[in-house]
């Protein structure tokens, strides 16, 4: 299963990227790209819609990470909103949900960020 | 040496665009096992990691391949992932397999740490210039 990404463009600085099938180190470098991409256009505060995501392996982790760093650097922000229960597993066992922000849905997460 | 009847093997090349189809080999196979659904994407992702890493960096630009077991036994499903590639050191690769530190984030490491977390047991071997196996088992209960 590929990974789609489709964005959503809120403001000037913030895209919602709503993300289905899966993520693994043949398709995340798409997300790795799309996201340095945006940053580079000013576009530094990216929400990760994922309720669609079935699977993200740890290049995919890895990739989540990098964008974080990159936005973060960029006076931005990258959140989570609705990972599934598999995803979320994931981010416990390795600790980046000490560090990835999640939210249940888009609205709560533009509030908060 | 005549196999059991509940061992399969599959040989996959080390590219990323099989790990689709090692992930679907794997959750065909797990759920022989009758695992529940919640274990069998355990089992897939754990069988995942450790051919991803085969795919990353045993062979380095060569190609090779990945050679994935299953023993389905009464009480256990047992995985070999094996390569023969260039080997590692498996105590220093331990040692980082640990969780990320939030003032710290990296964006790598985390295979190892993955698969200790979900199967029952992980094993590993590896020889330099030889290759590498990582055995895991997933208890039924």
């Amino acid at each position: 299963m590929e990974l789609k990404i489709e964005p959503k463009t809120v403001d000037e600085k913030t895209v919602i990227l709503k993300l289905s099938g899966e993520m693994d180190i043949y398709s995340a470098p798409k997300l790795k790209e799309q996201a340095a991409d945006l940053i580079k256009e000013g576009k530094s505060r990216l929400l990760l819609e994922m309720t669609e995501l079935k699977y993200i392996d740890s290049s995919g982790l890895g990739v989540l990470v990098a964008a974080m760093t990159r936005a973060k650097e960029n006076g931005g922000v990258l959140c989570l909103i609705s990972p599934t229960r598999p995803v979320c597993r994931l981010l416990e066992i390795i600790g980046l949900d000490q560090i990835l922000k999640c939210y249940p849905n888009v609205e709560d997460a533009i509030k908060a960020i | 040496m005549m196999r059991d009847q509940n061992f399969i093997q599959l040989k996959f090349p080390n590219l990323p665009e099989y790990c689709d189809v090692i992930r679907l080999a794997t959750s065909g196979i797990a759920r022989k096992a009758k695992f529940s659904e919640e274990v069998v994407e355990d089992i897939k992702m754990a069988v995942a990691e450790a051919s991803l890493n085969v795919i990353r960096h045993a062979y380095g630009n060569k190609r090779g391949e990945v050679v994935l077991s299953f023993s389905l036994k009464p009480k256990e499903l047992e995985i070999l992932v094996e390569d023969k590639g260039k080997g590692f050191d498996v105590d220093l690769a331990l040692d980082k397999s640990v969780k990320m530190n939030p003032k710290t984030p990296r964006e790598s490491g985390f295979g190892l740490l993955i698969m200790r977390s979900i199967m029952d047991i992980v094993e590993i071997t590896s020889d330099i210039d030889k290759g590498s196996r990582i055995r895991m088992v997933k208890k039924i209960s």
